[in-house]
């Protein structure tokens, strides 16, 4: 811990002085008894000061919540001298705000205490909470310590997610059981289908009213009902923000949304983080996927990077053919919108939800900048053409409306559309 | 202000000297500069002594009392331009009240012992008197000093 002194120890000193050396000169003991009091509480003061032996330490009554939630904070401070007045002072990141206690809080420490806060998580990430500055005045004040301490805490802060009715159903469905109604026929409940009956069909299999109506054996057909792969691409190479919200935002909570809905019904989920850095996590099904897919997007940081990135970094596997790639993208990025295409023109089934970057820009408030964001929504509006053209759905999603609209748009489009071959 | 109320002549002279004093001290306080604290104390103090250049030579018991209140002004005063962080605790002010109370009582009883060993009935002379000087100097320097050390 640095010690620093008081502007008053100088002050005193000089005060004290001052009036000695007058006392002497002027040969009038009045003066040296107005300075007696300075001269006195500097003695007493440089007599006492000693270094208190601080100790702090940082405890959190959980390591993980949701956006929203709050938490208790512990702080543990230990002297082993009394501290008149402590000072401390809890450094949280950006995103944790304290909605109940003092921060900074003054207190006087005999012993030891525990100062109490509520801090309340306001946005989604992981943080590392713990670091301490401390400012130890002794009883005269003429000295400060002052010191910091690292605990670094580790704290996962999960987004919220939406409530989805539905879920995006891919054109293609995989070889596992799951919840997901395949197009083929097979084992299955989902009625599809009569035909004749054939060497090898099992008698339960034969639907007897319609047997005894054309006269001969027929039986149902089923569909099976099997896992899906999705992918989730988010795009991270851009983000418009405003106040506390942005696209990226969005995206994370549009990801582990969708990410713990299709892994609760038995589905496999990857991701692929498309940025600055380059990340990705194979799919794969169950809790731990689902937690591993949302710890790599509390990492999700935009990262300026001028490299030209191309999909085909991505590994094969993270990629499997027939998955449902849902791309979750403001679609500022010349580049992640090449990568798209380009999944499209490998034949991904993708589907493109659009964080709308519209409700965090200004239309403007000259008559040049309003053209100039006109012709920006136009270009916008030539893009989504391309991807409908392309056979991509593309639907908005502004900050503030629920996830499901655009899964329902995303759904509609996929109802009246046929896959082109681009 | 207590010096020109109580001196003979010139105390508008000193009313001067010690609106000055106060003057510096509010523009300290204004404009957070804790560095000209002790300038305007030492004008308030410039103002007392200058009371003995027009008074009798009457020993004045006030002193101790003076340099009690010059002490708690100074303190009140590098109280406000302190950097303190933090809503204190229940108990903390006064605590710290108390504290203050404790040495401005201790400063006046300081002054007391000083006004009263200079009353004391003891032959002078030049070697007394330099013994005093030394004694002063020596003081000062070795608070002095380890102030600086202690920085």
């Amino acid at each position: 811990m640095s010690r620093e002194a008081s502007p008053r120890l100088a002050a005193y000193a000089v005060l004290g002085g001052l009036a000695l050396i007058a006392a002497l000169v002027t040969r009038r003991p009045e003066l040296a008894a107005l300075g007696a009091p300075f001269l006195l509480v500097l003695g007493a003061g440089l007599l006492v000061t000693t270094d208190p032996g601080l100790e702090a330490a940082v405890r959190l009554d959980r390591d993980r919540l949701l956006e929203g939630d709050e938490l208790t904070v512990e702080i543990d401070v230990a002297a082993a001298r009394a501290v008149e007045r402590l000072e401390l002072l809890l450094e949280l990141p950006a995103g944790l705000t304290v909605s109940d206690g003092d921060n900074p809080a003054a207190i006087r420490v005999s012993g030891s205490r525990t100062v109490t806060l509520r801090v309340r998580a306001e946005r989604w990430g992981a943080y590392e909470v713990g670091d301490l500055t401390v400012r130890a005045r002794d009883a005269l004040g003429l000295f400060a310590r002052s010191g910091r301490f690292r605990a670094a805490v580790p704290l996962k802060v999960y987004p919220t997610r939406d409530a989805l009715r539905r879920l995006l159903r891919p054109a293609e469905t995989q070889l596992y059981s799951g919840d997901e109604l395949a197009r083929a026929k097979g084992e299955g409940l989902e009625f599809a289908d009569l035909r004749p009956f054939a060497f090898g069909d099992r008698v339960r299999r034969i639907n007897w009213r319609a047997s005894a109506r054309r006269g001969e054996l027929w039986v149902n057909e089923q569909h099976p009902e099997r896992n899906v792969d999705v992918v989730l691409f988010v795009d991270s190479f851009a983000e418009v923000q405003r106040a506390s919200a942005s696209s990226l935002d969005l995206a994370v909570r549009a990801a582990a949304t969708l990410a713990a809905r299709y892994t609760r019904r038995r589905d496999r989920v990857g991701l692929v983080s498309f940025g600055g850095y380059l990340r990705w996590l194979e799919p794969g099904g169950g809790l731990v996927q689902l937690y591993r897919i949302v710890d790599a997007l509390l990492d999700t940081e935009i990262a300026l990077s001028h490299a030209w990135k191309e999909i085909d970094h991505v590994p094969a596997r993270t990629l499997p053919p027939q998955a449902l790639v849902v791309a979750l993208t403001p679609l500022l990025d010349e580049r992640s919108i090449r990568a798209l295409l380009h999944l499209r023109a490998r034949g991904f089934d993708l589907d493109v939800i659009e964080l709308s970057p519209l409700a965090f820009v200004d239309p403007g408030a000259t008559e040049s900048e309003r053209l100039a964001y006109r012709l920006w929504r136009l270009q916008r509006e030539a893009l989504h053409a391309q991807f409908r053209a392309a056979g991509v759905a593309v639907a908005e999603w502004r900050h503030g409306e629920p996830l499901a609209r655009p899964i329902e748009e995303v759904t509609a489009f996929r109802r009246n559309a046929t896959l082109a071959r681009v | 202000m207590y010096a020109a109320v109580v001196a003979e002549r010139l105390g508008g002279l000193l009313a001067i000297a010690g609106a000055a004093g106060v003057a510096l001290l509010a523009a300290a306080l204004a404009i957070r500069a804790p560095a000209l604290v002790a300038p305007a104390l030492a004008l308030l103090g410039a103002e007392y002594a200058a009371l003995f250049a027009v008074r009798d030579d009457t020993l004045d018991v006030r002193a101790p009392l003076y340099g009690a209140g010059f002490l708690v002004v100074a303190e009140l005063a590098f109280a406000a331009l302190e950097q303190r962080a933090g809503k204190p605790e229940p108990g903390l002010v006064p605590r710290r009240a108390a504290t203050l109370v404790a040495v401005a009582a201790a400063g006046v009883l300081a002054g007391l012992i000083v006004l009263a060993a200079a009353a004391a009935p003891l032959d002078g002379g030049v070697g007394l008197e330099a013994v005093g000087v030394v004694a002063a100097v020596a003081l000062v320097a070795v608070l002095g000093r380890a102030a600086v050390r202690s920085r």
